[in-house]
């Protein structure tokens, strides 16, 4: 079983600071210290660090920190999120474009989410289920935070995964992700756009959820085996700006839904801008987001471009 | 009142739990206020829950049960909730209990809950419809076909004023 690894080198005094992370060693008498202690080193849980840094009164915050895995192929069983007060969500996410480990970058702007992939959905897995975290990836622990109190405060999060031998897993979960990059909304207008993926091999729905940002207002995925049959799976209406960060999420954990190869995904999403400027990818989103038993790699099909 | 939970699963995107502390009291039937606040000299003020449902899970297709039935939640601090719900050590504020709450034919339902006074702060609702009334046989959880809230049904209680907020289940559980 693998040892944990803490990534201790996220802390901001060995790396040099980046915006937003603690310069001011003065200033630290009022500010609130919400930093999550560092996790004892257990058997069998991999633990990374996210950036240390401040928050101040009343900012929404989200900051990501370039991680690496280092370590052979693992599977887990279980990913947690370790936030303290005022944690809005921690996530380890994969690296498009790969910085040096330790990197620390102020991600607020929701047009950054184009630079990550979908890596860790925060579940437990049903026993015997098992999610691969590949070795040598290159990573991003990305923290939010939202600062309702009127002193700033120090941050600092983990994310967990409970991992299990590989030879342990009698099926492999992994996510999946449905996007078009395919999607214009005028300037003070509604628009809407749907598209279509097949699915390539058998397996089954575990979790499925929908993902569009703050000018969403309706999600909608149908699923049948041809465009004739389809039938309503799952349905955000109205959808809100809050959903960006937390929607609504369908479970399949105790009744996993079969969907054959061939199966038709039809994610279909609208929009209302109160903007000046014509919302496009990745300012805005369309993107059906889950987990699925089967396959052993990430399920991605991106529409458009 | 025993520990209770509501899970309820999110992304992110992530998954929320409600966990009532042993000893949080549960009352809450119409128009009367229930829990403890902790009072003394703070400035405190009070609120009135209603309650709906989004057409997402109206028209949703796991919905399987008429929309009526108890509510079960809480009232946490907002500052103590993230997107998977109470943040570690998070303890609720305020129980809620409804007998019956009927969303079967209207937006928003007749019944409401008050609380007691609670001191100005921003609040979360995290709470559960039991469709199939099976709360205590089911530990006390949601389970598949029971509306439940996201960590998003936040309020402020302003000093000396009563508060009014809709709470909207936005999500079948399961």
């Amino acid at each position: 079983m693998k040892r944990a690894i803490v990534a201790s080198i996220a802390l901001c005094g060995s790396l040099g600071c980046a915006d937003g992370v603690i310069d001011e060693p003065s200033a630290m008498d009022e500010v609130i210290d919400e930093r999550v202690a560092i996790p004892a080193d257990e058997p069998g849980v991999l633990s990374f660090a996210g950036a240390e840094f401040l928050v101040e009164p009343g900012e929404d915050k989200v900051m990501c920190m370039s991680v690496d895995y280092d370590g052979e192929d693992i599977a887990y069983h279980d990913a947690r999120s370790l936030q303290g007060r005022g944690g809005h969500h921690v996530v380890l996410l994969g690296a498009r474009e790969p910085q040096p480990a330790g990197t620390v970058e102020d991600c607020s702007n929701s047009a950054d989410m184009a630079k990550y992939e979908v890596l860790m959905i925060p579940q437990a897995l049903p026993p015997g289920y098992g999610t691969r975290l590949p070795g040598g990836r290159n990573m991003v622990i990305q923290s939010h935070y939202i600062n309702t109190t009127d002193r700033p405060i120090l941050v600092r999060d983990f994310v967990q995964f409970d991992t299990m031998p590989m030879e342990d897993v009698e099926t492999w979960a992994a996510p999946i992700l449905l996007g078009t990059l395919d999607l214009a909304v005028p300037p003070h207008q509604t628009a809407e756009t749907s598209f279509d993926c097949v699915l390539e091999q058998d397996l089954e729905l575990l979790l499925l959820t929908g993902h569009m940002h703050e000018w969403g207002t309706r999600f909608q995925v149908d699923v049948g085996p041809s465009t004739d049959e389809l039938e309503l799976l799952y349905l955000v209406d109205p959808w809100r700006a809050e959903f960006r960060d937390v929607p609504p999420v369908t479970l399949y954990l105790q009744d996993p839904k079969p969907l054959a190869k061939g199966t038709i995904l039809r994610t279909s999403c609208a929009w209302a801008s109160d903007q000046a400027e014509t919302l496009v990818f990745p300012g805005e989103m369309c993107i059906t987001v889950g987990i699925v038993a089967g396959p052993r790699d990430p399920i991605e099909c991106r529409v458009g471009g | 009142m025993r520990p209770r939970l509501l899970g309820l699963a999110t992304f992110a995107c992530a998954l929320a739990a409600v966990a009532c502390a042993p000893g949080s009291d549960a009352d809450g039937a119409t128009g009367s206020s229930s829990g403890e606040a902790s009072s003394g000299a703070e400035a405190t003020g009070t609120v009135t829950l209603g309650f709906s449902v989004s057409n997402g899970v109206r028209m949703g297709p796991n919905l399987q049960d008429a929309l009526v039935g108890p509510v079960y939640g809480a009232l946490y601090l907002t500052s103590e909730v993230t997107i998977t719900g109470p943040a570690e050590g998070a303890v609720p504020i305020v129980a809620i209990e409804l007998d019956e709450v009927d969303l079967s034919t209207v937006e928003v339902a007749e019944v409401t809950w008050t609380s007691a006074p609670l001191p100005a702060d921003r609040y979360t609702v995290l709470a559960m419809l039991d469709l199939d009334g099976n709360f205590e046989q089911s530990d006390e959880l949601p389970d598949p076909g029971d509306p439940v809230t996201l960590p998003t049904q936040a309020f402020e209680i302003i000093a000396g004023e009563d508060m009014s907020f809709v709470v909207i289940f936005d999500m079948i559980y399961g």
